[in-house]
């Protein structure tokens, strides 16, 4: 008896271990033009439509993360935000610019048939949809980044390629000046491991300050929350961005800048 | 215009509500949430009551009505940003003293 | 009998892997060979034969595998002939422009060709063609060391110097400050007949820097946290993912496992 259920363990172990050989971690990478990508799907298909394909690589070079996540009010996780039709049409989330006159218009009650095409800029997962601008057009010029969308977005805009937006009539409203608070330094865990400098400044320029605190960052003094490679990996502090819009983890030396001697 | 809309609201209570007040929040969010930038200069109290004035408005605009459920929604995720990043700063102030 | 079918476990699951590997362990220089048909059938041209001997001893697995971006896994890149004519993956380098070693190095993929130029074709697409090569095998490793099972090794070869595999890709990588390697550790072995692992980082981080196998194949940095299995290794997870895939195989268990107990 204790001999068959042995062997029926062993056998569902040979079973499981196989299945195992199937998962793999060493996935493709997403390619530069798609590094960013969001689908958004919480009622396009329920109501009929191809769900939306959202790229933020053409939004990012026009506009500042604070305008959009901020202003308009995206949430940051992909597939929160719950946009609807009616939202946009009402003038909120893509209708604050997409409104016909700013950008061509998201989302009517009544599609004439010729222009069904213009559905299809947006609702276009799994289609080739024909866009106004396209990667390797748009970004022949821009400096190149090694990982991502294989753009330096930093270096970019130093050399004025790109001048992101801040504010937007009739949604965002009219702010003082930021003044930067000061850079500092997180000490790396693992001995030999470069120290990381944090620039404030590099990153209020986008995101201003209620967009990473206190929801992403609530730790007030320094030092006292410690970060783990490990959470950030899972998607939480530095991963919010870092790895699904910003330059991916990959770029390790890109953060751990500052040798120790 | 305070003035105004203050007799308004006591001639007109249903049509002085829905002509002026909203307006008249979004004003008071505008005012209150246009700060967040200049929050870590602020003393305590000033950011006491910011917050304040953030949890004051925040009934206000949830008793917006069905028709302007988008707005509500996007203000509301607005505000608490806006309310969180001032109780954030606050947090620092409190404990650099 | 419970006890000593248990004994008997570490065998059985041996016989096991060999079981999984059997079929593919192959010669020298077979070894390390990748077979991609993603596309290749359908566009009606026979699949690509990309063996990774000869690009090891030019490139570091790091160079590929994270600047340029090609998966760990074969055949989840999904490369195709407009990628590569982008200058994404095979294209980074064959552009019919880089050079190495005073070669140009070929374009990979065309939309059109002439007659002649097929030839160009199967020296990549080249499954079940013979003589399309024109850099062979054995010409070609007669210098480097031959190792175990009369594997080429690899490692004692980069020591001496008789490959010198480049690190840095003109327009992808970015240099960097090199890091101290991180310090060698054992791990443990389970079986009383095993020795325990001395993991070189110095030996690994050379080729591969850090991100290749940090966090996509070894998650966690904190030693001891994680439980290895051979199991699992011999069907592709941790060690496995390069080891009796590139990297020498692991029937050559004492090149591991060299601590004596």
């Amino acid at each position: 008896m204790k001999k068959t259920l042995f062997f029926t363990g062993l056998l569902l172990l040979l079973f499981a271990s196989l299945s195992l050989a199937l998962t793999g971690v060493k996935k493709r990478r997403p390619l530069p033009y798609e590094y960013g990508r969001v689908e958004l799907n919480n009622f396009s298909e329920k109501a009929g439509q191809i769900p939306v394909v959202f790229d933020h690589w053409l939004h990012r070079a026009k506009f500042t993360c604070r305008l959009c996540h901020v202003d308009i009010g995206f949430a940051m996780k992909a597939g929160t935000t719950g946009i609807k039709a009616a939202d946009n049409m009402q003038g909120y989330y893509c209708g604050s610019c997409h409104n016909d006159k700013t950008a061509f218009a998201a989302c009517t009650t009544t599609i004439p048939r010729q222009n069904s095409s213009k559905c299809s800029r947006c609702h276009s997962l799994g289609r080739t949809a024909v866009k106004q601008y396209d990667f390797r057009t748009f970004t022949q010029d821009f400096p190149k980044g090694r990982f991502g969308n294989g753009i330096d977005w930093e270096q970019a805009e130093a050399t004025g390629k790109i001048a992101p937006i801040d504010f937007l009539a009739g949604v965002s409203i009219q702010r003082d000046a930021l003044v930067v608070q000061k850079d500092f330094d997180l000490i790396a865990k693992v001995k030999g491991m470069p120290e990381i400098i944090f620039s404030h400044k590099k990153h209020t320029v986008w995101n201003g300050c209620e967009l990473c605190h206190p929801e992403i960052f609530l730790g007030v003094k320094k030092g006292a929350t410690q970060y783990s490679m490990t959470e950030i990996y899972d998607g939480k502090y530095c991963g919010v961005c870092h790895s699904t819009v910003a330059f991916p983890l990959l770029d390790c030396q890109r953060c751990h800048t500052k040798q120790v001697q | 215009m305070l003035v105004l809309q203050f007799v308004c609201s006591l001639v007109l209570p249903g049509l002085g509500n829905t002509a002026f007040a909203s307006d008249d929040w979004k004003n008071e969010f505008n005012t209150v949430c246009g700060q967040t930038q200049n929050a870590l200069a602020f003393s305590v109290d000033e950011l006491k009551d910011l917050i304040a004035r953030c949890d004051e408005l925040k009934p206000r605009i949830k008793k917006l009505d069905d028709s302007q459920a988008t707005e509500r929604k996007v203000f509301l995720q607005r505000l608490k940003m806006c309310r969180d990043f001032y109780a954030f700063a606050l947090g620092t102030k409190v404990d650099q003293q | 009998m419970v006890r000593k079918v248990f004994t008997l476990l570490p065998l059985l699951l041996c016989l096991q892997a060999m079981f999984v590997t059997a079929g593919n362990f192959p010669d020298p220089q077979s070894f390390g060979l990748v077979i991609l048909k993603n596309y290749s059938p359908r566009a009606g041209v026979a699949p690509v034969i990309f063996d990774h001997w000869l690009h090891r001893s030019l490139f570091t697995c790091r160079l590929c595998h994270l600047d340029v971006g090609f998966a760990m896994e074969a055949g989840e890149t999904k490369i195709n002939a407009a990628l590569n004519m982008q200058g994404v993956y095979c294209g980074a380098c064959h552009d019919g422009k880089k050079t190495i070693g005073g070669k140009t190095i070929f374009a990979a993929c065309a939309e059109q060709f002439s007659e002649e130029e097929v030839k160009r074709c199967a020296r990549c697409h080249s499954w079940k063609k013979q003589g399309v090569r024109e850099i062979t095998f054995d010409a070609f490793t007669k210098k480097l060391p031959v190792g175990l099972g009369k594997n080429i090794d690899w490692e004692k070869a980069g020591e001496e110097g008789v490959i010198k595999p480049l690190d840095f890709l003109e327009g992808i990588s970015v240099q960097y400050d090199t890091l101290q390697a991180q310090q060698d550790f054992s791990i443990a072995s389970e079986a009383d007949w095993a020795s325990d692992v001395i993991f070189s980082h110095k030996k690994h981080a050379l080729w591969n820097g850090c991100a290749l196998c940090h966090p996509g194949i070894y998650a966690s940095t904190k030693a001891g946290t994680v439980k290895y299995s051979m199991l699992q290794i011999f069907e592709g997870e941790s060690c496995g993912v390069c080891h009796d895939k590139v990297a020498f195989s692991l029937f050559f268990c004492q090149k591991c496992h060299r601590n004596p107990v």
